[in-house]
């Protein structure tokens, strides 16, 4: 049987109109990546197909190692008061924020207030760089703390995923002991890969990352953790030894963004019901509302005392989001805990969120810092 | 004299006129820093080279945009600079020959910057798009000399057809 390149066609095109968009509105090209899937959806009237079902889950463990992979562990030493306080903060206050609402609110089960709770719990770190490299603010103080406060608020996020569904066994112990072995073992192999065998055609340095990287998500399904965890802390097991090769890091954020992060995003924008947003718009807006609240009062206090220079700044941005929690939410659907509507409201609140807080940090950028 | 810096420029004894040469990574960078420096030298002008790296300002993707891209982008950055100041404003002993690369939108950064360091005239290059490019894709050079009160002059390369 000919195999159809119908939507590959499209799913082509449709990433190069966004890439373009993205880059003359200088908005990120996955925001529009999101908005072609809810086109090819809902008004193209397109299925997701199963080769983009698996591209997007492959996109959104890649997408979830680099996320691991660019948490600086010095840093995060370095301000551990500050940023596990407000990391716990701008964690601990949108979940009980979220879940307190969607449970006055609606009937969602558990599982899923959980799931959609903790897909608003998250800062992006890619925003906060955004806005800070923006604003010239990238090399000073007031901006590692903001970044280390992120990276924290991540973490515990990527931890939290692993509670929406709690049947931990004898795997998910050897999970964790192959992790902590490989913390040592990591860095010396990509050292040796690099040096015997990278930097030829065949990429091999790449391949082994993505071996890996598939290899332990495959595990931490089978230890019943969730295999963005998996990947996460490998990205953060790496995270030293791949910001010490630049060029591997390069070459990853290349396949990623040509390929994988696109079809993560599609693929999320092609499970987003447009009649269902419509619907509920009053819920989203609430959801949204409830995340940017709850941030607020769980982190501006501590904000102005940790951070007295730019507090409502620095509240805003830890309320921004977009790539975790869209992969949380993915998560929860995938689980059967987060049905289609529930998933298409929890995203457009996401895609809301990486937009809504900046544009308003942006009105508090600090003067002097 | 050069240097390189993310960090402002030191203009504090600034007595002459002041040329902000705006390049960035592509083939006409040598065209324009070669009329920038001619013009320095006739204006006796101190000279600021100024890049802006591009990024998006509204929902980056996670790794999309991180601390170690931004280093490995401002190290191309400041190595084009070093080449273009090495090869065309050596010979200009005596002007203050600064570079300085700034993030986010290329145009607003441009005008912006412009103002902060009060220049008397914009050096900016154009890729010659035609006019149906010009408004796809955009033109930095068009927006910079729509939006700044500052003189721009707009170096075009004659090779290339309108």
């Amino acid at each position: 049987m000919a195999v159809s390149l119908y939507l590959p066609a499209l799913f082509a095109i449709a990433i190069v109109v966004a890439g373009i968009i993205g880059i003359k509105s200088r908005i990120s090209s996955s925001i529009f990546e999101v908005a072609a899937g809810v086109i090819l959806a809902n008004i193209l009237g397109l299925a997701l197909a199963p080769w983009l079902d698996f591209l997007g889950t492959f996109g959104g463990l890649v997408l979830t190692f680099l996320a691991g992979s660019e948490v600086e562990i010095i840093l995060l030493r370095k301000q551990a008061k500050q940023s596990f306080g407000i990391g716990t903060m701008a964690f601990v206050a949108p979940l009980i924020g979220v879940i307190g609402f969607l449970t006055l609110l609606t009937n969602w089960t558990w599982e899923a207030k959980l799931a959609g709770g903790l897909a608003l719990t998250t800062t992006s770190v890619a925003v906060v760089y955004a806005v800070l490299s923006e604003y010239e603010i990238i090399k000073t103080p007031t901006a590692k703390t903001i970044i280390a406060v992120t990276f924290v608020n991540d973490i515990l996020t990527l931890i939290g995923i692993n509670f929406i569904q709690t049947s931990f066994n004898f795997a998910s112990v050897a999970f964790f002991v192959v992790l902590l072995a490989l913390i040592p073992i990591v860095p010396r192999l990509l050292k040796g890969v690099i040096r015997n065998f990278g930097k030829r055609a065949v990429e091999l340095e790449l391949r082994f990352i993505l071996a890996i990287l598939l290899a332990i998500s495959f595990f931490a399904n089978v230890a019943n953790l969730h295999s963005v965890f998996g990947a996460f802390v490998l990205g953060l097991i790496f995270s030293n030894s791949i910001q010490e090769h630049q060029e591997v890091l390069s070459k990853m954020r290349t396949v990623t963004f040509t390929l994988l992060a696109p079809a993560f995003f599609i693929r999320a924008g092609m499970l987003i019901a447009l009649p269902v947003v419509f619907a509920n718009i009053f819920l989203v807006l609430g959801l949204l509302g409830t995340k940017l609240g709850s941030k607020f009062v769980g982190v501006y206090a501590l904000c102005k005392k940790w951070i007295p220079e730019a507090p409502m700044f620095s509240t805003m941005l830890f309320s921004t989001g977009l790539t975790v929690g869209t992969i949380v939410a993915t998560l929860g659907n995938q689980l059967g805990y987060l049905s289609n509507d529930q998933f298409s409201i929890i995203v457009t609140v996401v895609i809301l969120s990486a937009v809504v807080p900046t544009l308003i940090a942006k009105r508090f950028v600090p003067a002097k810092v | 004299m050069s240097s390189n810096s993310t960090e402002g420029p030191n203009l504090d004894s600034k007595a002459g006129k002041v040329i902000l040469v705006a390049v960035d990574n592509s083939d006409y960078a040598d065209l324009v820093s070669k009329e920038a420096a001619r013009l320095s030298f006739d204006m006796k002008g101190d000279v600021i080279m100024l890049s802006v790296l591009p990024v998006p300002t509204i929902a980056p993707a996670e790794g999309e945009i991180d601390e170690d891209y931004l280093d490995e982008e401002e190290e191309k950055l400041e190595k084009l600079h070093n080449r273009l100041i090495d090869t065309y404003f050596t010979k200009d002993l005596g002007l203050l020959v600064e570079a300085k690369i700034l993030h986010g939108d290329p145009a607003d950064k441009i005008v912006r910057f412009a103002d902060e360091i009060n220049a008397d005239l914009i050096v900016i290059g154009t890729r010659g798009r035609g006019r149906i490019a010009s408004v796809l894709l955009g033109s930095v050079s068009e927006k910079v000399a729509h939006h700044s009160k500052r003189s721009v002059l707009i170096v075009k390369n004659p090779e290339l057809k309108q």
